[in-house]
């Protein structure tokens, strides 16, 4: 079900009510509430992908008990192998095994050896990109010893299926949603408020600003060859806020339901389009994964390479730069392989690899002549400069991301550079010419705050309080644009 | 807990109580004619209406009186297939019926087909419209009130039904158009995709589309129609544009010669034809092969591609619908190439699936 659907209006309070009828000191009742509603609410797309979910949860419990329970290091090596076997190999099987088996055949054929295209109809389960995410979390930090695997199984099955973020994120790491769900819950009024505000937020984002972006973007890539360069940019800059409103929405919509049950999951987005670079981007832009790359793909080649050149400088290249390179490089293109099976996402990662390292490179360099011209970093011309150019790679970027393939993303892209790019746009909409700013404005005005409506009039009198909020619910009420599925639901 | 569950209730006792009102409303004005029967189903309708639904409506309040028996099956451009004209190739005791649904598929036509069938109706006659773009869809489309198809006649829930269209009533967008509308009686841009903007009338017994209206706005300024209209009709290409996907496949082919069959025990007399699309694609060759083979060759017509009809705008309404008169032209087209048209048993029936 969706967070913006009738049928979650009527789950939502009645789990919190069941939830909250529970008396605290019974915590093991509220937290099997809280996994039986999680699986309904996963079991509601298809019954049976709740069972992948369920067993894949059995799995990650029992590798994580049997490594507690291991203290010969090598037991513990091998059962986080299997853990890792399972949890990769299942999600290598959904998401990707048609792709490479598809493209093993189309590159045999280009060889001359045909190969039998075996034609796999593989349902994607909807979330497996995260749970699996989560899983890989809990058993490497239980490996690590830096959670100790809980024997009660429901602990473990709810930290991995809880129903606000199993579908599309935060990636919430075990280490700090397993011991809230371990602690007893008092009902605090201000954080269900405060969840309250941020659903509405998060309602206002997906279902105003980003289904009605969807309705042109969808139209103008479906049919980029039709249109004039200046209607491409409208696509893409539409596209561009439509991802960031879709995915932080939906972001924002499962942190305010967490908070209604008493749990705080960590932010995922800090206004990641005001970034000035893209470093700072991908400060801000979908945290949760980010950290998660860094954590456990990046930092641990970079260490393991660090471990292993002793020198300096290897193929004359200085060795941290060397390592900085390879663990950026591997991440990206993993992150990108993790969005979808498509070369597209594979190359969108790659895009954002390299400015990575490139601004890394120039870091030094670019500090020198800043110091040399005698510029303060903190300039404003120099960030409103920067903040130009981070937001055109990005919008560049995701016409890769968007696009079904690479020719239909280069083909975009080159009638979007071409001569009509200084003609009237052919598609563009009223409604969004206003409500765009506006959204933009509210959140420059609440940037400080954890989302963008946080603090905004909370020191009204409570009538102009809630017109402000019937405000919202009237605008999302009048002006929700034709449903469309969250864009990460896809991953 | 109990001041945040009271400043909830608080909170939520306007809404809801425009929740009620607007429920009242759907009840007493049945904007979509779903909950109740109606002697006419677009008469003073200013709501776009499910098509199937109204269409199988009239059908099932007719059907006893009338005894139906020659169908015109296909999407909205059926409407320049007028059951009146094609009347005159159908002898004076056929009862046509425009039996038609906005986006048809092959799976609603055989739905169709096979709810008269079990309801004891004859088919003697039919012509189905076929369109690249729409026949051969699979699924329903259960959500949009436009596309959802009657239960009764396509097996579905009458829950999911009545809940598709209480959905797109509670959208904010459309009451906003249909109380406003209801209100001051005029249409204003942004009611378009929910309110008709040109109310297009539907013969109650016949079901067939009359166009008077927008045929005298077209007589009135003729080139000032097409003249506004100059985005709607894009160029098309100069040179012959195949479509090279085939859609086809064997699932099709099954649903495709259980029609045939169909036909085959009513002895129906029948016309398969490709719709000159404005795109000027022509039919995939492997497909217009396949329904060859099904219903045979001298009963499938294919008008796609450049043509007298297709190549002049002033045949369309649009770049999808077009006029009637190209619809009369293509009957009598047909129905004088041959006297015919599959009398049972003649060698040109189709007998297997077009494999």
């Amino acid at each position: 079900m969706l967070f913006n659907s009738l049928t979650f209006a009527v789950f939502l309070p009645v789990v919190f009510a069941l939830y909250w009828l529970v008396p605290y000191k019974h915590l093991w009742m509220q937290n099997l509430l809280l996994l039986a509603a999680s699986y309904v609410f996963y079991g509601w797309w298809d019954w049976r992908l709740l069972i992948l979910l369920c067993s894949l949860s059995c799995l990650n419990y029992l590798v994580g008990r049997g490594m507690h329970c291991s203290i010969e290091r090598p037991a513990r090596k091998i059962l986080l192998g299997l853990g890792l076997f399972g949890n990769i190999g299942m999600l290598f099987y959904f998401k990707y095994c048609a792709f490479f088996i598809k493209e093993l055949v189309a590159r045999s054929a280009q060889w001359g050896v045909p190969l039998h295209d075996p034609l796999l109809k593989i349902i994607l389960p909807v979330g497996i990109s995260f749970y699996t995410f989560l899983s890989i979390s809990y058993i490497v930090d239980v490996y690590h010893r830096r959670i100790a695997p809980p024997k009660n199984i429901i602990d473990v099955l709810l930290t991995l299926s809880f129903f606000p973020i199993v579908l599309a994120g935060p990636l919430e790491r075990p280490r700090t949603l397993l011991p809230q769900l371990q602690r007893k819950r008092v009902f605090d009024r201000s954080q269900a408020t405060d969840g309250l505000r941020q659903i509405l937020w998060g309602l206002f984002a997906k279902v105003v600003i980003a289904d009605n972006c969807a309705e042109i973007v969808n139209i103008v890539f479906q049919n980029y060859r039709g249109y004039s360069g200046s209607t491409l940019v409208v696509g893409t800059v539409l596209f561009t806020i439509q991802i960031y409103a879709d995915f932080s929405g939906y972001s924002n919509i499962a942190i305010g339901v967490a908070k209604q049950f008493g749990i705080e999951i960590a932010r995922n987005f800090n206004y990641p389009y005001f970034a000035t670079s893209i470093v700072e981007f991908w400060r801000r832009w979908n945290m949760s994964l980010t950290q998660w790359f860094r954590d456990y793909v990046f930092l641990p080649i970079a260490y393991r390479m660090a471990g292993r050149i002793d020198a300096e400088k290897w193929l004359f290249i200085n060795t941290n730069v060397l390592t900085y390179i390879v663990g950026i490089s591997i991440t990206w293109l993993l992150t990108g392989l993790w969005h979808g099976a498509n070369y597209t996402f594979i190359l969108w990662g790659g895009i954002h690899g390299s400015f990575l390292i490139l601004q890394h490179l120039l870091l030094r360099p670019w500090k020198r002549l800043l110091k040399a011209l005698g510029v303060h970093p903190e300039n404003h011309a120099l960030k409103a400069g920067g903040w130009l150019v981070t937001f055109a790679i990005v919008c560049l970027a995701w016409v890769f991301f968007r696009a079904d393939s690479i020719g239909q993303a280069l083909g975009h892209l080159s009638h979007l550079f071409s001569s009509s790019l200084f003609q009237w746009p052919q598609e563009y909409s009223r409604k969004l010419l206003v409500l765009i700013p506006l959204g933009g404005l509210i959140e420059w005005l609440g940037r400080k705050d954890q989302y963008a409506i946080a603090n905004f009039g909370l020191h009204w009198p409570k009538p102009a309080r809630w017109a402000w909020y019937y405000g919202l619910v009237f605008l999302i009420f009048l002006l929700s644009g034709k449903g469309q599925q969250y864009i990460y639901f896809r991953f | 807990m109990r001041r945040y569950l009271i400043n909830v209730a608080l909170f939520s006792i306007t809404p809801l109580i425009l929740l009620v009102l607007a429920l009242a409303g759907y009840v007493i004005t049945d904007p979509f004619r779903v909950l109740y029967r109606h002697d006419d189903y677009t008469k003073d309708m200013f709501v776009i209406p499910s098509r199937d639904y109204v269409s199988s409506e009239v059908y099932i309040k007719n059907k006893d009186a009338r005894h139906y028996d020659s169908f015109i099956f296909g999407s909205s451009r059926t409407v320049a297939f007028q059951t009146r004209a094609w009347a005159n190739y159908l002898g004076d005791s056929a009862s046509p019926y425009a039996f038609d649904a906005y986006s048809e598929s092959f799976r609603g036509i055989a739905d169709k087909l096979r709810f008269i069938d079990q309801h004891g109706g004859r088919v003697r006659n039919a012509i189905i419209l076929v369109c690249r773009d729409h026949s051969f869809e699979r699924g329903n489309d259960e959500s949009s009130i436009l596309l959802v198809r009657h239960p009764a006649v396509a097996h579905t829930s009458w829950l999911r039904f009545h809940g598709t269209f209480l959905r797109g009533y509670l959208n904010g967008h459309f009451l906003a158009s249909y109380y406003l509308y209801m209100i001051t009686g005029k249409f204003v841009k942004f009611m378009s995709g929910y309110i008709e903007e040109r109310q297009l009338a539907y013969d109650p017994v016949t079901n067939d589309a009359i166009t008077s209206s927008i045929d005298q706005e077209i007589a009135k300024d003729p080139e000032g129609y097409y003249r506004t209209r100059a985005r709607v009709f894009y160029p098309r290409s100069d040179s012959s544009i195949v479509d090279t996907v085939s859609r086809i496949d064997p699932d099709q082919r099954m649903l495709l010669a259980g029609i045939r069959d169909l036909f085959l025990r009513h002895r129906t007399r029948y016309a398969i034809i490709i719709a000159p699309l404005y795109d000027q694609v022509i039919f995939n060759r492997r497909d217009k092969a396949a329904l060859e083979a099904i219903f045979g060759p001298g009963n499938v017509h294919d008008y796609s591609g450049k043509s007298w009809i297709t190549d002049d705008i002033h045949n369309y309404y649009d770049n999808s619908h077009f006029k009637p008169f190209i619809g009369d032209s293509i009957m009598h087209d047909i129905y004088r190439k041959h006297d015919r048209i599959a009398a049972p048993g003649f060698m040109t029936t189709g007998r297997g699936t077009g494999e």
